[in-house]
């Protein structure tokens, strides 16, 4: 394999063209010369009433600044729930181990007959503290479907607990059915001796175990050595500031972090101008979670080809309030849809709780077939 | 094809479309269109964001129609690369922006379909530098390493959809190929091979 090979692996793909797409496309060549919708002049307007509400905002705001007294009471810190989420694990006991088995449930929320299911399947990377040993992969390619909430399920119960169901695509065309069912099916495995102990997640920068254990508790040397992984960051070709950089950190939450490091990690973001706390929320996998902005421009999107467009959508970081562990990330709609209604979850990646630090040896499960 | 008749096609189809002889009206393949969007479509889609790519793919067509196809200069799939790519060009900095945005977030897609899904946390190590290469690469090195690794192209193929020569494509594609091994790190990717 060389670059360009390794190039056009890395690289994200694109789905094929929708129907509708073909059509259009088709259209346009047989058809009369279609122009362009002007979204200038949208922009121009949207722009416009943006500049005029912000204006009227402001004024208001002013106004009601200038006949209000001011508050006694001290203002809360930003982001208190990232300080105090901080506070209480900063000296839980460390995991011990010598595998990190990160278990992945990447998955859609979808519809059928009415009610609401998560469609998902499974990845797991295991990885040991001694880089010499090989990565191990398990994929478990068959999604299976269960109820997404409890009264979810209960309907499902009520309407005679289908095995198989039929979930609606995106674009409104029936998909193939899927089990409801929490049992596996069929999987592949990989052993990727060429990993040497580099974790597979490279956002923040090339990383092995013994790189993340020595990162610093203390805020003013986490902060130095995140400003070496940004000159690295810079050298890729970003020519952005480390202030850019910093809220991409939010990555190593996911990653084997001793307790007093992911309490100062989490500090450090809660500080961060673009962070956010949204709330409590319950994640995919039914655990409570603190939903948080991290600012991250994610810029996945969902494609809606009945209207023709795609579904914008935003994603949340939920972390664990025990552990700061990252329970999964999500992304919503930011708009309704023929399919979705705004804030409606859409697709997510959820850690599994038997995710961490094992004693137990990488095994590929029996009749998992390998490749190479 | 002469320096007038890219201007005539600029100025009609807003792109530069090479291959083509002045004055040359010669007929399309009749599959043309069915034959190549969809793969049109997924280089562009890898390039830039899905609904640009949408109508990008159909530009390609509507240019080419309007291109007259001269299969004595050339195949018709470099051709439309060509095309694309000269399209591409307009959305230089929406590209870049992805880019950036990828190797922030190497994106955690758990989509495809087994191989695909191990192939892709093996090279995933490697997403978020490459990306990153590629935002600093010079958008001329970029359009050739993206035609040879998406398009699939060969050298000579290159030349003919950028309308350069080949010895210009080899050596672009070098340099860009030595960005792109300074971005990896002391990684050898070819190590991989041996290693299973």
């Amino acid at each position: 394999m060389d670059e360009l090979d390794l190039l056009a692996r890395a690289l994200p793909d694109a789905r094929p063209p929708s129907p509708e797409v073909v059509a259009r496309a088709r259209a346009r060549l047989t058809g009369p010369p279609v122009r362009p919708v002007r979204r200038r002049a949208w922009t121009w307007a949207a722009a416009t009433a943006v500049v005029v509400t912000a204006a009227i905002v402001t004024l208001v705001f002013s106004l009601v600044a200038y006949l209000t007294p001011a508050p006694v009471a001290v203002a809360p810190r930003a982001n208190q729930a990232l300080f105090d989420l901080a506070d209480r694990i900063e000296r839980l006991p460390e995991e011990s181990g010598v595998y990190w088995r990160q278990v992945s449930i990447p998955g859609n929320y979808q519809k059928a007959d009415g009610l609401t299911y998560l469609a998902s399947t499974r990845l797991e990377t295991w990885q040991s503290r001694d880089p010499a040993d090989p990565m191990l992969m398990v994929f478990w390619s068959e999604p299976i479907a269960r109820p997404a909430t409890a009264a979810d399920e209960r309907a499902w119960r009520a309407a005679g607990s289908p095995r198989r169901i039929k979930l609606l695509c995106e674009d409104g065309e029936r998909c193939p059915s899927v089990s409801v069912t929490d049992k596996l099916g069929k999987c592949i495995y990989r052993q990727d001796a060429a990993a040497g102990g580099v974790l597979p997640d490279r956002t923040v920068g090339t990383l092995t175990m013994a790189d993340l254990a020595a990162f610093p508790t203390d805020q003013d040397g986490l902060r130095e050595k995140l400003r070496a992984y940004h000159k690295a960051w810079y050298k890729r070709g970003f020519k952005e500031p480390f202030e850019k950089f910093l809220p991409v950190t939010a990555n190593l939450l996911d990653l084997p972090l001793r307790p007093d490091q992911r309490a100062a990690l989490i500090r450090l973001l809660a500080g961060v101008p673009s962070t956010k706390v949204v709330g409590t929320v319950t994640d995919p996998l039914g655990r409570p979670a603190l939903s948080v902005d991290f600012g991250v421009a994610r810029h996945a999107l969902v494609y809606d080809s009945k209207k023709g467009k795609e579904l914008q959508v935003y994603s949340r970081t939920l972390l664990d309030p025990g552990t700061g562990k990252t329970l999964a990330d999500v992304s919503y709609a930011a708009r309704t849809a023929v399919w979705a209604d705004k804030g409606d979850p859409m697709t997510f990646t959820a850690t599994a709780p038997e995710s961490g630090w094992t004693t137990a040896r990488p095994t590929p499960p029996e009749g998992c077939e390998k490749r190479r | 094809m002469g320096r007038e008749s890219i201007s005539a096609e600029r100025a009609r189809t807003g792109v530069t479309v090479h291959n083509t002889r002045d004055g040359v009206g010669l007929r399309l393949p009749p599959d043309l269109f069915d034959a190549h969007f969809a793969e049109i479509h997924r280089y562009i889609a890898r390039r830039l964001p899905e609904d640009v790519a949408d109508d990008l793919a159909a530009e390609v067509f509507v240019a080419a129609l309007q291109g007259h196809y001269d299969p004595a200069v050339g195949a018709v799939r470099p051709w439309l690369y060509g095309i694309a790519t000269n399209l591409v060009a307009r959305h230089r900095r929406a590209e870049i922006r992805r880019w950036k945005a990828i190797s922030r977030t190497a994106e955690r897609d758990g989509g495809g379909h087994e191989d695909e899904v191990l192939d892709r946390v093996t090279a995933a190590r490697f997403t978020g530098p490459l990306a990153g290469a590629l935002a600093g690469l010079k958008r001329r090195d970029r359009d050739v390493v993206l035609l040879v690794a998406l398009g699939g192209l060969s050298h000579a193929e290159v030349g003919e959809a950028l309308g350069i020569p080949a010895g210009t494509v080899g050596s672009r594609l070098s340099r860009a190929r030595r960005q792109l091994r300074q971005a990896l790190g002391d990684v050898n990717p070819l190590k991989e091979d041996s290693h299973g």
